[in-house]
């Protein structure tokens, strides 16, 4: 192998491998990239078993060749270079690498060793990159992030007739998102939310991608393609709950509450909450809603603000945290609020839009 | 050979022909799907994984098959999805939640009664098995099938409960049903009471009629007479009436001194069953029964290690809640891990508390004799086993029972470090839950140094 390409390509498809290269990982040679020089230039691929991420980076090949590199080591190396033209070249398994008057040597493994990853079959779909950021970043934080119950840990996807629907759910909160576009093949699958947030980050940083590409293929495995990156994943297999059955049918009261007022009172009312379980309370009367929380010996605010209300009015406690999450991802600026009494789930929604819902499981509180 | 059979020599075959690293991530959660004619199949939940065994170890796969199975085998590897299935685990949002029909729930309030002691949580097992028979017989016939009915035992049995899920199945029945409940103490001060405001009509109107009376702790009026004597009428009308009543108290009626023998027969007329303090499983299912009313997830391991660590059914309510605070702030999941830490500082949050204090040498003679050893051979330097578990066992009843720091207990024992101490107590706190013969011994002793 002896290929020569431009530092800042080189140092940010590193950067952008590196990110799933577990800092433990569960075999030697998954702590490695594997460099594949082509014709034209070099792929990048690393993985963590689970996902697996390959970046092209155009370059000039004097000679074809593939070698795995410890992806730390080479990341650092790399960005400690000048903006300059880096030399990558294999001699007896080593690889030398040298940028304007630096140089180093590092141990290489044989490619052979690195699990195969396969580049995307034809066939597969278009997605709207605008579209499918839009979802994801509605429904991506409320996933399950312990390793505990892997199904909440990924993003429920159903494509059919009526559009795609994403949703996740890590058993306290709930968000769903439907969106127009609908595959070709229906498809019901839960995919890990750590690859989908991934896939969210590229997509913002390839600024000239217009879709992402995704294709199915063997062993339950998927393929999604943003400009010069293939990220590929396993499924989670399992029956995923029945989150329909959950979303309340019906309300007996309802908010509608400008979202900038609201989070500043959730983030002021997380002050006095933070050392008690982080309970913040909605107290909706007439016209307002108080959005108060206190800790014995700490101190307790109240924080009146203007609503609409339709019904009785009531009472409800969440965990600033949920509320937090919720209203920085919540893109309009209006929301409405639904509940029914302080023990059944909340409901969060945009005003005159029924594709998108979050709900926030109640706190149980003694008055 | 069957395929479990044939699958565990080959793996035990790998095993020696692969680091240990190398056989736990690549075998480990590999399973053999099929063999027949010479043809075998292995799945793996990962498809990486299973590409990369399929690249790299396929002679020495095939190879050792070859051996254990005699002949020339072919291997087929396929990707087996690992199916995860979490009913139970989904969290609160898919919970159930209980909406019990808002009628009886409100009367039941008004009646001083809890709505939520039911039957369906009430977790029977030997220790109770007779009394909660008793009790769905009487709710299903109130007045005849066994009146009165007098349930005895310690603290935290379930007696209360037993008597609330009687009294919430007849409201729910019926509605209209008039339910007197009251404790021994209040209708002591309720005839006090009536006799000062000379409304002694309307207290014997409203004892007199019930349909269901239930006194709790009963012992209480003993040794008044007045409270006796009218108790005794009140029991008659009842009675006669063909009213129910459930009466509990701590201890039999023949051993309740200074009641009256009109008032001790007549208790003892209809059934008198008592309830043991619960067993190491009925606690476990305390454990689930409550954290599900509470919302919360608890899992099985974490669940054995509460109901093996805390005895008291109150404590382990007190103990879920505090679980439940902990949650919410944010510490995660539900582990045997967050437990076995929140039940080691348990004991300087007063959730245990003794009629008497006990000295760290008591403690240390009582665990000595029991296991029939020197008090100077746990404080001594050996190591080996019949030393070092009680040592552990000394450890854990200091940390737990008596409240000791870490430091103190480790001063006590000649000097060694906190850290060994706070091994020691995590090591039975962990092994209570699966070892029969160790919740014997800690029990054993905890009784001989509180008796």
């Amino acid at each position: 192998m002896n290929i020569s390409l431009l530092q800042e390509n080189l140092l940010k498809a590193l950067t952008r491998t590196g990110r799933i290269v577990s800092t433990r990982p569960q075999i030697p040679i998954a702590g490695n990239v594997l460099l594949d020089a082509k014709n034209g230039g070099l792929s990048i691929t690393s993985t963590n078993l689970e996902t697996s991420e390959t970046v092209w980076v155009g370059g000039k090949a004097e000679k074809e060749g593939s070698v795995c590199v410890p992806s730390r080591l080479l990341t650092e190396l790399v960005s400690s270079f000048p903006a300059e033209t880096v030399h990558l070249v294999v001699k007896d398994e080593k690889i030398h690498i040298s940028c304007s008057g630096f140089s180093a040597t590092i141990p290489g493994v044989p490619a052979g060793e690195f699990p195969p990853v396969e580049p995307p079959p034809k066939g597969g779909e278009k997605i709207n990159k605008e579209t499918l950021v839009g979802a994801l970043s509605l429904v991506l934080f409320a996933a399950a992030t312990d390793e505990g119950r892997p199904l909440l840990t990924g993003i429920k996807m159903v494509s059919g007739d009526g559009g795609t629907t994403l949703a996740a759910t890590d058993g306290y909160r709930l968000s769903t998102k439907t969106i127009a576009f609908s595959l070709k093949q229906s498809t019901d699958m839960v995919i890990p939310a750590r690859t989908l947030s991934e896939v969210l980050k590229i997509s913002l940083e390839e600024k000239d991608a217009k879709d992402v590409v995704v294709t199915a293929i063997k062993d339950g495995q998927l393929i999604f393609s943003i400009g010069d990156t293939n990220i590929m994943t396993r499924l989670i297999a399992g029956d995923y709950p029945d989150y329909k059955k959950i979303i309340p049918k019906a309300f007996n009261t309802r908010a509608l509450l400008e979202k900038e007022p609201l989070a500043r009172a959730v983030k002021s009312a997380a002050i006095f909450a933070r050392d008690n379980a982080n309970i913040v309370r909605f107290t909706l009367d007439k016209q307002r809603v108080i959005v108060s929380a206190n800790t014995p010996n700490v101190g307790e605010n109240r924080i009146e603000i203007d609503a609409k209300i339709d019904g009785e009015g009531g009472e409800i406690a969440f965990n600033s945290r949920f509320l937090l999450e919720f209203l920085s991802a919540f893109p309009g600026d209006e929301v409405l609020f639904e509940m029914t009494g302080a023990l059944n789930p909340g409901v969060f929604r945009p005003v005159k839009d029924d594709s998108y819902l979050h709900i926030i499981m109640p706190v149980r509180i003694t008055s | 050979m069957d395929l479990e059979k044939l699958w565990k020599s080959v793996l035990a075959e790998l095993e020696l022909s692969v680091s240990k690293a190398t056989f736990q991530t690549h075998f480990a959660s590999a399973h053999l799907v099929s063999f027949s004619e010479g043809v075998a199949t292995i799945g793996f939940a990962n498809p990486l994984m299973r590409t990369l065994v399929e690249t790299r170890y396929y002679s020495l796969v095939k190879s050792v098959f070859d051996h254990q199975a005699r002949g020339d085998v072919s291997l087929v590897f396929v990707v087996v999805p690992k199916k995860d299935s979490l009913s139970a685990r989904a969290g609160p949002l898919f919970a159930p939640t209980p909406q019990p029909s808002v009628d009886s729930a409100v009367l039941a309030r008004r009646l001083h009664i809890n709505p939520s002691c039911t039957f369906d949580g009430f977790a029977v097992s030997t220790s109770n098995q007779m009394a909660y028979a008793a009790a769905t017989a009487v709710a299903k016939s109130p007045g005849t099938a066994y009146n009165p009915l007098f349930l005895y035992g310690g603290v935290g049995v379930g007696k209360t409960h037993l008597m609330y899920a009687v009294a919430n199945s007849i409201l729910e029945k019926k509605p209209s049903a008039r339910v007197v409940y009251c404790m021994g103490e209040e209708f002591l001060n309720e005839i006090v009471e009536a006799i000062q405001t000379k409304s002694a009509r309307q207290f014997k109107q409203k004892y007199r009629s019930a349909q269901l009376l239930l006194v709790d702790d009963v012992q209480f009026i003993a040794g008044k007479t007045t409270a006796q004597e009218e108790f005794f009428h009140t029991f008659n009308a009842v009675h006669r009436e063909g009213g129910q009543i459930i009466l509990t108290s701590d201890r039999p009626p023949s051993e309740i001194s200074k009641l009256e023998d009109r008032l001790r027969s007549r208790f003892e007329g209809g059934l008198t069953v008592d309830i043991s303090p619960p067993d190491f499983e009925l606690r476990a299912a305390i454990v689930n029964i409550k954290s599900t009313a509470m919302g919360l997830a608890v899992p099985s391991d974490a669940a054995q290690l509460i109901a093996a660590n805390i005895t008291d059914t109150r404590a382990i309510e007190g103990f879920l809640r505090r679980l439940t605070a902990g949650v919410f702030s944010g510490v995660g999941g539900i582990t045997a891990e967050a437990v076995a830490s929140l039940l080691s500082t348990k004991a300087q949050n007063g959730v245990t508390k003794k009629p008497k204090r006990v000295s760290p040498q008591e403690a240390l003679s009582a665990v000595a004799d029991y296991f029939g050893i020197k008090p100077t051979a746990i404080k001594g330097p050996k190591r080996n086993r019949p030393i070092a578990r009680p040592r552990q066992v000394y450890m854990y009843l200091c940390k737990t029972e008596l409240g000791l720091t870490y430091n103190d207990i480790g001063g006590g024992l000649g000097g060694r470090d906190h850290t060994t101490i706070m091994h020691g107590v995590e090591t039975i706190t962990k092994e209570l839950s699966t070892n029969e013969s160790l919740r014997g011994a800690i029990e054993g002793i905890k009784q001989k140094l509180w008796a």
